[in-house]
């Protein structure tokens, strides 16, 4: 084999048939990357590209780790990504989103191993673009103790990264990390305020659908065979003075009830 | 650089353009321009130049109209929608203002309009001088009150015009703020200079406290503006006064954010709105638009000011009442300019 376009992160998954690209007389391995024990076919293609859709259809799903590694084979070798159908599948239409592709191969280690195990949104990639190499490296640090996590609570993380990232600048991530609470003082007291009043008239709830936007309060109970009307009228008869303290409590703080 | 789309070149904006001494280049399209803030292109284009502004539901809104004969700015503010909003960073301008004349002309009843939404009304009216074109038309008419909005101090076009019913309006933050995210802006004592100036030839003003934006002092830095500017302005030459904080749609945020050096304008208690806008949590934002506004009235007890896209709840928390919709909203205006 004389070319290389392996773009598949670890080993390959191997069929049968070891497809082989012919293009100028090189010779690229599509899908078994320089494994030399099985049936070969060569298929004679006119460019790269054409090598490169073959590849990536012969495997499924592909991971962000390896749309940068074939990113990297486009910008090597002078390709035109957008006749490489994988970037317009997964949307990337403009060079500033394939230039965010090809940059996730310089992140740090466990940021690129999280995202060979979850799908990120691609704003959030490019956030991590615009972090310092110290940045990224706190970012790297949450990724090893969090390998696992939820993309959307990482999501969460490199946002809040984003936001503070002035306080952040030099800072090494240590397990059990938190960001400071953005809210004002009292948004917190008027949130425990609710957690209050709600652990005492439970099943019944207060709460606001809007963040108190449109300045109203919801009360809510559902009746049912073990909840019963007469139950929740007594929870609200025994709790009325703390609802209505707590209604002139939210008044006196400006949310339009 | 100005770039003039060739098949424009015998418009009278673009004449006066070349009148100004600027050097300018003819193309075919924009294709041949680089995509900047720096460049300015007289294009063809021929659209609805004139819009009601969109407003929403849920926030009390009035019915100004905007006049998008230029789509772009050559200033930087962090929290500028158009970064978000438009698809271009070059200045559009379209040539066609026969069309915009025409549109102001048809209107019947009293209507105000504006230019300064998708761009900053008077940034480039040295170069691109359409206040002198507009105002002429203005002055012919009884139902049309017409606003430049800006962050420039750039007057002096409009200072040989004799306005009728032109209102002139500034936007204003602390100088701690401009200088940090209003870039190349005025400053705002020239901002407020320029107010004085323009009062003098005849103009009534209007000043916007939009964004208010949340730092720690900001309580001290809006009443110290606000000490400075009812010490230079006479109150009797004020249209209105608009407040409102920093909002923001999630792409306007996201955009920050990528921005990188602003972020700290994202570091506060923000939560998303039923119009899917981010702002302020509302016992914040009320405090900040009272700091604003009873500053205000301690020293102008007459002078119309309202909010822009706040909810009625918040009007009455502040003022003690609620403007209305739309058509109730906009008479408040219109008692104030048109009687």
């Amino acid at each position: 084999m004389n070319g290389s376009i392996k773009w598949i992160n670890g080993s390959a998954t191997l069929s049968p048939i070891k497809f082989i690209a012919k293009i100028d007389n090189r010779l690229y391995d599509l899908n078994h990357f320089d494994r030399d024990d099985f049936n070969e076919e060569v298929l004679e293609l006119d460019n790269l590209e054409l090598a490169l859709n073959l590849s990536v259809s012969l495997y499924t799903p592909i991971s962000f780790l390896e749309l940068s590694n074939i990113a990297k084979i486009v910008d090597d070798n002078n390709l035109d990504y957008k006749k490489v159908d994988i970037f317009a599948l997964r949307d990337i239409r403009t060079d500033k989103n394939f230039n965010t592709i090809l940059n996730i191969n310089n992140f740090p280690e466990s940021i690129r191993k999280y995202l060979t195990l979850k799908t990120l949104p691609l704003k959030s990639i490019e956030l991590i673009t615009t972090f310092s190499k110290s940045l990224q490296d706190f970012l790297n640090g949450f990724f090893i103790s969090n390998i696992s996590i939820s993309y959307q609570k990482a999501k969460i993380f490199i946002d809040n990264i984003a936001i503070q990232k002035e306080a952040l600048e030099g800072v090494k991530y240590i397990d059990g990390f938190e960001f400071a609470d953005r809210k004002t003082s009292t948004h917190i007291e008027i949130d425990n305020a609710l957690i209050a009043i709600n652990s005492k008239i439970f099943p019944m709830s207060i709460s606001t659908d809007d963040n108190f936007e449109s300045g109203k309060l919801k009360i809510s109970f559902y009746v049912d065979k073990v909840n019963s009307y007469d139950k929740f009228i007594d929870i609200l008869n025994s709790n009325d003075k703390d609802i209505r303290t707590l209604i002139e409590f939210l008044k006196g703080h400006d949310l339009g009830l | 650089m100005i770039y003039i789309n060739k098949s424009v070149i015998d418009t009278k904006l673009v004449q006066m353009t070349i009148d100004s001494n600027s050097a300018y280049k003819i193309v075919d399209d924009a294709s041949e321009i680089v995509d900047e803030k720096s460049n300015i292109y007289l294009e063809d284009r021929k659209d609805n130049y004139i819009r009601i502004c969109p407003g929403t539901k849920i926030y009390r809104c009035c019915s100004y109209h905007n006049i998008d004969i230029m789509q772009g700015c050559p200033f930087d503010c962090a929290y500028c929608i158009l970064q978000a909003y438009l698809e271009h960073d070059m200045i559009k301008v379209s040539t066609d203002t026969e069309s915009i004349i025409q549109h102001v002309r048809s209107f019947q009843g009293n209507i105000r309009l504006g230019s300064g939404e998708l761009s900053d009304s008077l940034a480039l009216d040295n170069v691109v001088p359409f206040t002198k074109i507009i105002v002429p038309i203005v002055n012919e008419l009884d139902n049309i009150q017409f606003e430049f909005k800006t962050k420039s101090a750039n007057i002096s076009n409009l200072l040989n015009l004799n306005p009728k019913n032109i209102v002139v309006s500034f936007s204003l933050n602390p100088e701690s703020i401009v200088s940090k995210y209003e870039l190349k802006t005025a400053s705002v004592e020239s901002r407020i200079n320029a107010a004085a100036e323009l009062i003098k030839y005849g103009y009534k003003v209007g000043f916007h406290f939009d964004p208010v934006i949340y730092v720690e002092n900001y309580k001290e830095l809006y009443t110290d503006l606000i000490g400075n500017l009812t010490s230079k302005i006479s109150e009797d030459r004020i249209e209105f006064i608009s407040i409102s904080t920093f909002r923001a749609p999630q792409a306007l945020l996201d955009s920050i954010k990528v921005r990188s050096k602003y972020t700290d304008l994202l570091n506060s208690d923000m939560i998303k709105s039923p119009d899917g806008k981010y702002r302020y949590y509302k016992s914040l934002r009320v405090d900040m638009l009272k700091t604003v506004y009873d500053s205000l009235r301690a020293e102008w007890k007459d002078v119309f000011i309202y909010f822009c896209m706040e909810h009625d709840t918040v009007w009455e928390s502040v003022i003690g009442y609620d403007p209305g919709d739309r058509d109730k909203f906009e008479l408040l205006f219109n008692n104030s300019f048109f009687t």
